[in-house]
């Protein structure tokens, strides 16, 4: 199916139209990623309605324009976004890969100070992975790190 | 008495249009999170879930509200309390949801539910 052209138009009703057009896809990918060695491993889930928007294109907005607005959320004196016309305004990102809208989603769920340097220092502090490789059991959930198996 | 109406624009007859204000008073986003499988049942508006321990998760927003003052409604099954513990977990842009058991510790259930109100960004 065809995207309609969505210049301009309120990112709101361009994911309407997905929700209304696009099947659900199902991604088996998690990333696992550690931001504090006191804290268990957290595990990012694409969710499977953004994943088919991302996987159309044309509807989602580049990743920067989350980060100009997660700047400004990160003003003290923060009070309401002025700049959310980057939101709707912006050209779309084209279609996307399943591989690539996961690092979309990296860069945009997950802190930058893990996936700008996940690979420095002793060991990795971010993997991608496939859900199968996740623990089946809850019993030990706080106690979850990235594995050597994994981080290699 | 069936019938179809098709317009491409219905105005109301004293303020606005009928269209902006349906969309002004509905949920921006809602998402049925399979908490304990990491995977979304359903959801309109959400980017990811991210599970940050045993009964602890941050849903990410496609389009973000435009301030804090949001309202966020959440559910689960068979807890005492599920919700955002602290204003700061309710942001512009995500809400961190916990599920507590009666004991008052943090649990996993099979499935979480979040409903969110306010203005887009």
């Amino acid at each position: 199916m065809q995207t309609p052209e969505f210049k301009g138009t309120h990112l709101w009703g361009r994911l309407c139209w997905a929700k209304e057009n696009l099947e659900p896809y199902q991604s088996d990918y998690r990333v696992v990623y550690e931001d504090s060695i006191d804290e268990c491993a957290k595990i990012l889930v694409p969710d499977p309605n953004w994943m088919a928007a991302a996987m159309q294109g044309g509807i989602l907005p580049p990743v920067w324009v989350y980060w100009e607005l997660a700047k400004d959320e990160a003003q003290p004196d923060f009070k309401k976004h002025t700049r959310g016309y980057l939101l709707h305004d912006t050209e779309p990102m084209p279609a996307m890969s399943e591989k690539e809208c996961i690092e979309y989603l990296i860069q945009k769920d997950i802190p930058q100070s893990i996936w700008r340097t996940w690979d420095e220092g002793n060991r990795p502090k971010m993997v991608i992975c496939k859900k199968e490789q996740l623990p089946q059991t809850r019993e030990w959930r706080n106690a979850w790190r990235i594995s050597d198996e994994l981080a290699a | 008495m069936a019938g179809t109406i098709a317009a491409d624009t219905l105005t109301h007859s004293t303020a606005g249009s009928i269209a902006t204000n349906y969309v002004v008073n509905t949920p921006k986003v809602w998402a049925n999170y399979g908490a304990s499988g990491t995977t979304f049942n359903d959801s309109f508006n959400a980017s990811g879930a991210v599970d940050n321990g045993t009964g602890n998760y941050t849903i990410s927003y496609t389009n973000n509200f435009s301030d804090a003052n949001n309202a966020p409604q959440m559910s689960s099954t068979d807890v005492t309390e599920v919700g955002a513990e602290a204003q700061a977990d309710i942001t512009a842009s995500s809400v961190k949801i916990r599920t507590h058991n009666s004991s008052g510790s943090v649990v996993d259930r099979d499935y979480v539910g979040l409903a969110g109100f306010g203005d887009l960004a």
